[in-house]
Order: C-alpha cells, then sequence, then structure tokens
C-alpha cells in the first residue's frame, strides 16, 4: 500500500514538471509584461529596457524558465503586481478560508445526497423517488448565481439570519469568538453551495443501487433469510457507494481549487475570488501561482480516490 | 420404500409483470420431493425451471410477480408467509446454490464473514463457535487451509473454490431442502464431478431433500432420482431417473436425449432440436406448446393434459404415441 502510494507520487513529479512547463509558457504568452502598467509615458525607453533586463525577460526562456523553477522550489513564487505582496502571503491568507468552507459544503453534500440518492435507489419508481428527482432538476437546472443571490437576498437581507459578506466579524475577539463567528459566515454560502452540489451524487446513487438491488449476490444474502433492511445496508448500499468514494478525492480537490461563483457572490475572501480579481487586474504571477496549484491539486486528486477506491473495495487493493 | 414427503408443490402458477399485463412463466406445476430425494428439473433456457426454484425459496420481486397455487414445505405453506416468515426459513431450512460463482459473492466482504452471515440470522452461536463452524463448512466442501481462506475476499479465489463456497452457505444451517441452480455449469468437468460427489454427501448426512436444476442431462444420470421435464412453463415429462434414460416418451424427452452427445455415437453430426422455447409473451398456452418445433408430427389439439402412463411416470398429451423422429419418417 505505501509503497504504491510512494510510487504514485514519485510519477508525479514528471506530470508536475510538464504542467509547470505548460503553465509557464501561458503565462509568457499573455500580452503585456509586469512593467507596462507602472511606467509613466514619459518614461526613458532605455530604463524600461534596462528594468526588463534586470528582470530577466531578455534571457532565453529555458533560462527564465530555470529561474521560476528554482525559485518555486524555494517556496518563491514572485511578488504580487497589484497586492505588492509575496504571492506565497497572498495565497496563505485566502487558502485556510476556502479548505473550511469547502469541506462544510462537502459535508453538506454528502448529508444531502446519501439518503436521498439511497431513498430514490430503494424505492424507484415511487412517489418519494419521483420527488427526489424533481429536485434533483432542481438543483442541476438552477443557475448557481441565481440561487446563490437568490438566497443572500432572503437568508441574509430579508431575514437577517447570516451575515452577507466576508469572512468573520470585526467585532470577534478570543479563540472561540473568531472560530464561532467564522462558523457562522460559512454557513450559507457552505449549505447552499452543498446543496447545489448533490445532483451527481444522488443521481449515481440511486443508479447504482438500482442496478445493485438485481445483482447475484443481493439474491444470495436474501437466500440466506436476511431482512431486507439488513440487506440493504450490509450487500447494496456499500457497492453502491463505490463510484462515489472514487469520485471524492476529485471532489475534495476540485472543492479546495475554490468555487469562483459563490465566493464571489458572498464576497467570501478565498481562492476563487482571488483567482477572479487576479486576472481581471492582470496580476500574473498570482494568476501562474493558481494555475500551478490546482494542477497540483487535481494530481493529488486522483491519487487520493485511488487510495480512497483501494480502501473501500478489496479488489483494488494494492500490495 | 418411500420417504416421507418434504415437499409439495400443488398447481403452482407463476406470472410476470411486464409492462403492466401479466405473462404466466410458469403454468400449473405439480411435483413432490422426498427426504433422501434427487428431483432433478431440466430443460432448456427459458423453460421455467429457475423460475420455479426461485418461487419455492421465494426470491420473486412480488410487487411484479403473481403466484398461484399452493406449495406446501414441512407442513407449513408457504406461500402464505409473511416475508419474516419466511427469511426464518430462507438459509435455515432451504439454502440455495446459485449458478455463477463469481457473482453470487459479495465482492467486498470476506469469504469467512459471507458464510457467518447465515448463522448469525438464524443461530445462537457464539462468536467462536460461529467462527469454528464456519471452518468446519469450509473444511467439508473441501477447501484447503479454512482460516486462511475465511479472510480471503472472493476474486482471490478459483471458480471451483467460489462454488464450493456458494455450497458452504447454502448449507451453514443444515437444511432439509437443498435447491441447487445449475451448480456446475461454470465449471469444468473434473470439478463438477467434484461437486456433485459432494452435494450427495451433504444430502447422506442431513437426510436433506435436492431440487437440481440442470440443463445437462450428464448430471441428471449421475445424481437423480427422479426428473421432471419442463418446457416452456410446465412439465412434459415425469419420471424415475432409469425410466426416463431407458423408455423415454415425450418428444422433447426423446430431442433432448438424442441432442446429447455419446462417446459411441455414428452420427457426425449432432442431433439439434430446430427453433428455441418461445418467449412467455407469445407462449399460447391454449395449444400444444411443443409442437411448432417438430412440425412433421401432428400437435395434440387443445391444451394437452399430464397424464400417468405408467406408475410414477407421467407424459404431457398424446401426440408422442405417434411421435417420430424426422429421419425415422
Amino acid at each position: 500500500m505505501w509503497k504504491t502510494i510512494i510510487r504514485r507520487v514519485l510519477i508525479m513529479i514528471p506530470q508536475i514538471v510538464i504542467l509547470s512547463a505548460l503553465v509557464f509558457i501561458l503565462a509568457k504568452l499573455m500580452p503585456g509584461d509586469p512593467f507596462s502598467g507602472t511606467i509613466g509615458p514619459n518614461t526613458d525607453p532605455k530604463q524600461i529596457e534596462a528594468l526588463k533586463r534586470a528582470a530577466g525577460l531578455f534571457d532565453p526562456w529555458y533560462v527564465q524558465y530555470w529561474h521560476w523553477i528554482v525559485n518555486l522550489f524555494h517556496g518563491n513564487l514572485g511578488q504580487s503586481y497589484t497586492l505588492k505582496q509575496p504571492v506565497v502571503t497572498v495565497l496563505g491568507n485566502r487558502i485556510g478560508n476556502t479548505v473550511w468552507l469547502s469541506l462544510l459544503s462537502l459535508i453538506v453534500s454528502y448529508a444531502v445526497a446519501i439518503p436521498l440518492g439511497m431513498t430514490a435507489g430503494r424505492f424507484d419508481g415511487s412517489r418519494r423517488d419521483r420527488a427526489i428527482t424533481i429536485f434533483n432538476y432542481f438543483t442541476f437546472g438552477l443557475p448557481t448565481f441565481v440561487v446563490f443571490l437568490l438566497g443572500l437576498y432572503i437568508f441574509g437581507y430579508q431575514l437577517n439570519w447570516f451575515p452577507t459578506s466576508g469572512t468573520i466579524s470585526i467585532n470577534a475577539s478570543g479563540f472561540f469568538e473568531e472560530t464561532a463567528s467564522r462558523f457562522y459566515h460559512m454557513i450559507l454560502p457552505g449549505i447552499l453551495a452543498g446543496v447545489l452540489g448533490t445532483t451527481s451524487t444522488v443521481q449515481y446513487l440511486r443508479s447504482e443501487i438500482i442496478d445493485a438491488k438485481s445483482q447475484d449476490y443481493v439474491r444470495t444474502a436474501r437466500s440466506k433469510g436476511v431482512p431486507t433492511n439488513k440487506v440493504y445496508s450490509r450487500h447494496i448500499f456499500r457497492n453502491s457507494l463505490l463510484p462515489i468514494a472514487a469520485f471524492a478525492g476529485f471532489q475534495i480537490t476540485g472543492l479546495i481549487g475554490g468555487s469562483v461563483v459563490i465566493e464571489q457572490v458572498f464576497s467570501y475572501p478565498g481562492m476563487g475570488q482571488l483567482f477572479i480579481t487576479a486576472i481581471t487586474s492582470r496580476d500574473y504571477s498570482v494568476v501562474t501561482a493558481i494555475v500551478l496549484f490546482t494542477g497540483i491539486l487535481a494530481l493529488f486528486g486522483s491519487l487520493l480516490s485511488d487510495i480512497i477506491l483501494s480502501l473501500v473495495d478489496p479488489r483494488i487493493r494494492i500490495e | 420404500m418411500k420417504e416421507e414427503t418434504l415437499l409439495s408443490i400443488n398447481g403452482v402458477s407463476v406470472a410476470f409483470k411486464i409492462n403492466g399485463e401479466f405473462y404466466t412463466a410458469i403454468d400449473d406445476v405439480s411435483l413432490e420431493l422426498h427426504r433422501d430425494e434427487v428431483l432433478a428439473i431440466v430443460g432448456e433456457s427459458g423453460s421455467g425451471k429457475s423460475t420455479l426454484a426461485t418461487t419455492v425459496i421465494g426470491l420473486h420481486n412480488m410487487n411484479a410477480t403473481k403466484i398461484t397455487g399452493e406449495i406446501n414445505f414441512q407442513n407449513k405453506e408457504i406461500l402464505e408467509l409473511s416475508e419474516d416468515e419466511f427469511n426464518d426459513i430462507r438459509g435455515d431450512e432451504m439454502g440455495m446454490i446459485f449458478q455463477d460463482p463469481l457473482a453470487a459473492l459479495n465482492p467486498l466482504i470476506r469469504i469467512g464473514d459471507q458464510i457467518k452471515e447465515s448463522l448469525d440470522v438464524h443461530s445462537d452461536m457464539t462468536e467462536d463457535q460461529k467462527q469454528a463452524r464456519v471452518h468446519e463448512l469450509l473444511n467439508q466442501v473441501g477447501i484447503p487451509h479454512p482460516e486462511r481462506v475465511a479472510k480471503q475476499f472472493p476474486h482471490q479465489l478459483s471458480g471451483g473454490m467460489r462454488q464450493r463456497i456458494i455450497i458452504a452457505i447454502a448449507i451453514a444451517n443444515k437444511p432439509q431442502l437443498i435447491i441447487a441452480d445449475e451448480p456446475t455449469t461454470a465449471l469444468d468437468v473434473t470439478i463438477q464431478a467434484q461437486i456433485l460427489d459432494l452435494l450427495k454427501d451433504i444430502q447422506r448426512e442431513n437426510h436433506a431433500g435436492i431440487i437440481l436444476i440442470t440443463h445437462d442431462l450428464g448430471v441428471v444420470a449421475e445424481v437423480a432420482d427422479t426428473v421432471a421435464v419442463m418446457y416452456a412453463g410446465e412439465i412434459v415429462e415425469q419420471a424415475p431417473v432409469a425410466t426416463l434414460f431407458n423408455d423415454a416418451k415425450h418428444p422433447y424427452t426423446r430431442s433432448l436425449l438424442r441432442a446429447m452427445p455419446t462417446i459411441d455415437s455414428e452420427d457426425d453430426e449432432l442431433y439439434v432440436v430446430e427453433g428455441a422455447v418461445p418467449s412467455i409473451k407469445d407462449m399460447d398456452r391454449n395449444s400444444d406448446l411443443f409442437a411448432p418445433r417438430i412440425p412433421w408430427t401432428k400437435p395434440d389439439v387443445g391444451h394437452p393434459v399430464l397424464k400417468e402412463i405408467a406408475p410414477n411416470h407421467y407424459v404431457r398429451g398424446e401426440s408422442w404415441r405417434e411421435f417420430k423422429f424426422k429421419d425415422e419418417l
């Protein structure tokens, strides 16, 4: 098991190198350079050239790439042009917010989707099943920003149940109060994002359960005289959760990458919002850093999925 | 000298709901099974033999199935039992052996736990006793190193081993009735013989009755006492095994026997029964159902009935009296 994980991590190294090269080339292909915005019209072109030369912009691309990589390994992702802070610091401030928010929405999502999918699958064709299918159409069909805005308007502005922006109240002090305030700020976006994220899980689980019901091993279990509820809990649900488990790794890392829409609507300072701001203000160093970061996350997501699957399915257990 | 009756099936019909309409899959079947007896039910795919077995052990989806008639098992009318009452019998007094040994085991659960589940439901043994019983069962079905195999998962075993596991599950609580649905179909011939011997041994030990469902007449000749031949959901001939092999009457039985390859056969080509069992949607229950497959023979008028033509030898209809194979005409 550990050997396989280590091997998979080693395989990731060339993947990350290729990814970083791609990200670097894309960044270089973007029009403009870090100095175009900071120089006045009267600046001597010779001075600009000297600045560019000093920043290494006239070096061949592989030399530039090498410098970038060496800096990367030193944890130096460069300087944010608009925030005038090291990129690492900027990301560090945001990542915690996103991790907690996505964790909450992931928990909400599974807590809602798994019971719904199980009910729909077990009683397929029933009234309950049809109601769940209709719910699914809504979560799938409604544009996310519409739901977020509506939620924000109703629960935030009209009912005043939840704060409408930010991650923490300015009055909060002390560990306990701060934590409570952070949680309070996460509840509305977390629940809304979680509920909207249930569609595929419900649908997958439903069809997996319907499929599992007619499997031979279920018949075997029933032939032993196992009561129906136990047949479901022990034989059907467990097998039906496999594809969900296989997908969980991607889901987790995908969420950490940040949800652009929800963070934008709720003015929640996380990775997603940072990404949008960085793009609109041409903050290239931040953009490349985030793209690289999400790329690496995706690689880890697939590893995580494989690990989760090998834990729940003995056929995939790796010796 | 007949042993006591274990199971009697009286006029059982089974219909499945397809697109809102019921179609008859089993039509008025009556059978008896005694202790120490092996009753073989033979027929092609689609003849209803598995459906009948599934009815006896009550595993049909009752939302889409209509069952009429009576099934008496150890003085209990089992068609009248509630699901809970049936669960008490299933896996305890009757056990079922399924055909596809890979699909019939849960891929996520250890072998030992899958066998133990039968004991969990029906016995009040302690965990240690259950553990010991699981090892004993594995031993009995001829699995070497029971302690190790009990901790393994189904995919780690060979087909023959998995079939033995299925048998171990079915016999865990020493059932009086064992229903074996094509227990040897997925196995090669040497393993087949071992599995059949094993079934016989288990039967002797518990004085159980066995319903053996198969389309392999070689298997029937080897282990069966009585044979019922099914076609299109009804019994067309029923007889003690020796009678059936030596003095088969019904055209279908004779065709099946003739289609069986023998070592001293002079023909180069195997006999083939033309056509196939009709789908249950296009069966005309008011006709001689096998007649379309032997068009050169004059069919029975209306729906032929099962008659006892000699002691314990039942044949359906009258057309068999005239029946000759095409090349004998």
